[in-house]
């Protein structure tokens, strides 16, 4: 299961930075123009024996930033419709293609008061359109159902709609009157038409942040290849790596690379990979067996082909043995019983965590412990950090992981973008300290929500 | 050629992706919808291919009887057996008797073989963080004793007997009376802000990192600089 | 207070010894503590938190018959501890009348879902097909919840029994997020981190999570920003929705076992550091 797709992660970060700037609600949809066409006259507060009053102010608009498959609607209460008062139990809101109907169920809102609902009953695929061959006839039909009944009815699935059409709803409530289902007569509202758009507006923010990384990431990788030269501090458990090797090498004992849990979009995964193409080359230089237990099956297939690369860069190209680096089970818990079991029995030198790691983290640290192994490990999951930390010689956090792959290959463009990430943790920073102090300060200072700051908050808000 | 095209479908895709988030139309939910099933498809196929590996090296072990060949006869006879009963057993009513009581075999293995296997390594876990922390949890530096001191708090915050003692400490000092500047569940609340507060800051931060990490990352698998998903990367 | 010289050495043994205590002894005094507390019960009230309370007041506010998805995103390793919470809520549900979906992106998640559907709903009557429905697993994480915004029927075309999906009536008019009151994650992996992405950021479905006891502190900042409605940590999270559905179960039994446990490793915490810190004093030289 991916932790953290990688283009994911690149979209979320906006929606990150918004939501941690302001932890600002999405506001309320924007009010819009009514399209309201109400065809009842609302009675007077009606005693229990007259027919239930219609809602009042039905509205059908457009659902906004979609492909024409929504539409939304609202409306006023029934007058009948009482807080103290029993009697609406909810609305029905129905569709047509003309106004005159024939008017089909396309939901039923089981919520007293001001009344929602998205109607999102369209398709593109005309296969969708077809009404199932067993459907019974479309109940409801025009105004309150005909035939006074024992209960709610069970109103059977609508049949999707065309987005390129013309519709008009009408909403009635309903209620149970002494075990029989009553219905007031309808609001109407439309015409409507599902609108399709080009551009989700709800996301131009997140768009502008996306193209803002690219520029920075691109620009610093364009620097790279100019040939600037950028410093990465030295990064001790990086450093072990190649002794621990050796202590393997000296022993005559395997080594044994874990790549974590993550899949292989996952960073941490990725990573992992460039550490375990460093580690595969000495281990061949040196002769010294490696042992790869994968929990995912495409992970292996990377891996093997990893460590493969690593035996033909050392010129040991028939050393390698595929059989090293196996597939064991996907359940995470038989997978540390399996590679536990593999630790006592094979013994190996040195012990290498890479990756993403669940609460198996401590239980394998524990294990090679017990096996009497060094044991390096490095990872982004920072609940399992304090395990690793105290379990094993040396652990590379977080971001040491990340720019595993520039340190060991040293390879300019790799290291452009590091620094690039760099830049934009400033920029994040800047913009959150920006957005702490303006908040502080319209709250402080009573400031309108049209003023500037208020609005440079606004910028970051997911909607 | 052999590594163009990977890299090609790869900034193709990626691209296609990235776009197809911000335009909402409806060749462009349907092309997400395709790319989907692909992935969803392919994501099947691996596990064919795991499958496979654990199949092959298992029985190559036995053939050698290499150490540990008992453990392979347990894992594909467990792989056997699982998927025997799992691929025939079923509970639809028209099927034949034997199928039904293949899938209660089934059933019978997962709750209890698997799951009580499962749950006692997990719970291993336990004794393990209770032996880690008595060895190496040690108030050396200011920073550690104040990690300590706060996680000694959540530990008795998070659990009824704690928050009972700490009930039972307010009523000691204020008897329960209603002006006490702190209410009877006080140690339940502190908990509360620390994970909300200091944990919350320290979480985010580690996020903003691992985020723009993830941004810089996809940009060079799409632009191809990093290719992890073939050798030679 | 003074001491001879060797008396003071060999108090320092002591405490170095006690630093180096045999692990097993550690283990033994931990499971002591676990499983008296589970046969004799110390009865301690458990207090809901304001993230269980903001589940629970959420799921009690839908209107009758909405369906409820939970995604049982954990094997039977975690089962100790979510399955409680899944049962809970369940019930929760069962009780408002609301149905339930269950899905899974853990290939051993998907009996666990029927297991916990039918305890919650025995006693209330409640039928599979009709109530609740197990979809199952399907396999690719972040793309299934991406495509069940697509179409739920799109990625479940039948539910596990092999039903085919028109046929329910417990997913009549379920076309996507956009009729699902929220969707629950239960899960012991990173799970959750996806159904925000792709469900609440992609199609703003409501969300909330259940996760293991050492994962809660790492998803306290999507609370914060109402990504996540509310959150249950752990088996206490599991034992404070029961008590606020006033139906006592797995959780709550399990409290006890957890305080004491709590406790010890406390008290092991503080012991190991006195050990420590009288080990490095003593006479010099």
């Amino acid at each position: 299961m991916p932790k953290r797709s990688v283009l994911g992660g690149g979209v979320a970060l906006l929606l990150w930075a918004s939501a941690a700037a302001s932890g600002v609600e999405p506001p309320a949809p924007r009010e819009a123009p009514s399209v309201s066409v109400p065809v009842a006259e609302l009675p007077p507060l009606a005693p229990a024996e007259l027919p239930l009053a219609p809602p009042a102010a039905v509205e059908a608009k457009d659902k906004p930033n979609d492909d024409a498959t929504a539409i939304d609607l609202s409306w006023r209460p029934s007058p009948d419709d009482a807080p103290d008062s029993q009697r609406v139990m909810g609305y029905v809101v129905r569709r047509a293609e003309a106004p005159d109907g024939p008017y089909v169920v396309v939901g039923r809102v089981f919520t007293k008061g001001e009344g929602k609902f998205t109607d999102s009953s369209f398709s593109w695929k005309s296969k969708d359109r077809e009404p199932p061959e067993s459907a019974p006839p479309s109940p409801g039909g025009q105004g309150p159902a005909a035939e006074p009944s024992a209960g709610i009815p069970t109103d059977p699935a609508p049949v999707r709609a065309d987005p390129r059409g013309q519709y008009y709803y009408e909403v009635a409530a309903f209620g149970l009157s002494e075990g029989r289902y009553e219905e007031s007569a309808p609001s109407r509202a439309g015409p409507v038409t599902p609108r399709e758009y080009w551009l989700d507006r709800d996301q131009i923010n997140v768009l502008v942040g996306t193209v803002l990384c690219t520029i920075v990431v691109l620009g610093f990788l364009g620097f790279a290849r100019r040939g600037r030269d950028f410093y990465v501090r030295p990064i001790a458990g990086l450093k072990a790596v190649d002794d621990a090797i050796g202590r393997a090498t000296e022993m005559g004992r395997p080594l044994l690379f874990v790549a974590g849990l993550g899949g292989v979009s996952d960073i941490a995964t990725v990573a992992a990979m460039a550490i375990l193409g460093r580690i595969g080359r000495t281990a061949a230089e040196q002769g010294t067996r490696i042992l790869v237990p994968c929990r995912d099956p495409m992970v292996m297939t990377a891996q093997r082909e990893v460590v493969k690369e690593s035996y033909l860069e050392a010129g040991k190209p028939d050393a390698y043995v595929e059989d090293d680096i196996y597939f064991t089970t996907d359940s995470q818990f038989a997978y540390v019983a399996s590679v536990a079991g593999t630790m006592a029995r094979e013994r190996p030198a040195a012990c290498f965590y890479m990756g993403y790691f669940y609460a198996e983290a401590l239980i394998l640290a524990e294990a090679g412990a017990m096996a009497g192994c060094i044991q390096i490990a490095g990872t982004d999951a920072v609940m399992q950090l304090p395990f690793l930390v105290t379990t094993c010689d040396y652990t590379l956090m977080g971001e040491e992981l990340y720019a595993a792959t520039a340190y060991l290959t040293r390879e300019p463009r790799l290291l452009g973008s590091l620094k690039a990430q760099d830049w934009l943790k400033m920029a994040v920073a800047a913009a959150l300290v920006c957005g702490v102090v303006f908040a502080g300060l319209g709250q402080i200072l009573h400031l309108p929500e049209t003023s500037w700051m208020l609005k440079f908050i606004s910028l970051f808000e997911t909607r | 050629m052999r590594t163009q095209v990977p890299v090609a479908i790869a900034f193709i895709a990626g691209v296609v992706m990235v776009i197809q988030f911000f335009v909402p139309t409806h060749h462009s939910m349907a092309l997400r919808d395709t790319l989907l099933a692909w992935t969803r498809i392919i994501s099947a196929f691996a596990l064919v291919v795991g499958i496979g590996s654990l199949v092959s090296i298992n029985i190559s072990k036995l053939r050698r009887l290499s150490p540990g060949w008992i453990y392979a006869i347990v894992t594909l006879a467990g792989f056997a057996v699982m998927a025997v009963f799992g691929i025939l057993g079923t509970k639809e009513a028209a099927a034949p008797a034997w199928r039904h009581t293949l899938d209660r075999c089934y059933q019978w293995l997962f709750d209890n073989v698997q799951v009580p296997m499962d749950a006692t390594i997990f719970s291993l876990l336990a004794f393990f963080i209770a032996s880690a922390a008595y060895r190496t949890f040690r108030a050396r530096t200011f920073e550690a004793s104040l990690l300590l001191a706060a996680a000694l708090l959540v530990m008795v915050g998070r659990v009824p007997l704690g928050v009972e003692i700490g009930a039972k400490l307010h009523e000691a000092i204020w008897g329960g009376s209603t002006t006490a500047p702190v209410t009877p569940e006080w140690l339940q609340s502190l908990t509360e802000w620390v994970l909300n507060c200091p944990n919350t800051a320290a979480q985010r931060a580690i996020m903003f990192g691992a985020a723009l990490a993830a941004v810089a990352q996809a940009l060079r698998i799409i632009v191809g600089i990093e290719r992890p998903y073939m050798s030679g990367s | 207070m003074s001491h001879t010289p060797d008396a003071a050495s060999g108090n320092r043994d002591f405490w170095v010894r006690l630093q180096r205590i045999d692990r097993r002894w550690i283990f033994l005094v931990l499971f002591v503590g676990v499983v008296v507390p589970y046969f004799t019960p110390l009865g301690c009230r458990v207090r809901p938190s304001d993230p269980t309370r903001k589940l629970y007041d959420f799921i009690d506010k839908l209107p009758e018959r909405k369906p409820v998805m939970i995604s049982f995103d954990y094997g039977p390793g975690s089962a100790a501890e979510l399955d409680p919470m899944a049962v809970a809520i369940a019930r929760h549900c069962f009780k408002k009348n609301l149905r339930l979906i269950g899905v899974t992106l853990d290939p051993t998640g998907a009996l666990l879902i029927r297991k916990a559907f039918e305890k919650a709903g025995k006693d209330l009557g409640k039928k599979m097909h009709e109530d609740w429905v197990s979809l199952g697993y399907k396999p690719g994480g972040g793309v299934v919840v991406l495509g069940i915004g697509g179409g739920l029927d799109t990625v479940f075309a039948t539910d596990s029994e092999g039903k085919p999906y028109g046929e329910i009536p417990a997913l009549e008019g379920v076309r996507n997020y956009d009729d699902i009151g929220i969707v629950v994650d239960l899960a012991s992996s990173a799970a959750p981190d996806i159904w925000i992405r792709y469900a609440r950021e992609a199609f703003k479905a409501n969300l909330a999570c259940g996760v293991t006891g050492v994962m809660v502190a790492a998803y306290y900042p999507y609370l914060q920003t109402g990504q996540f409605i509310g959150i249950l940590g752990g088996l206490k999270g599991a034992a404070e929705y029961e008590q606020l559905t006033e139906a006592p179960g797995d959780g709550q039994i399990g409290m006890d076992s957890q305080s004491v446990a709590h406790l010890i490793v406390i008290a092991l915490v503080i012991l190991g550091n006195v050990a420590s810190i009288a080990s490095r004093r003593g006479p010099r030289g």
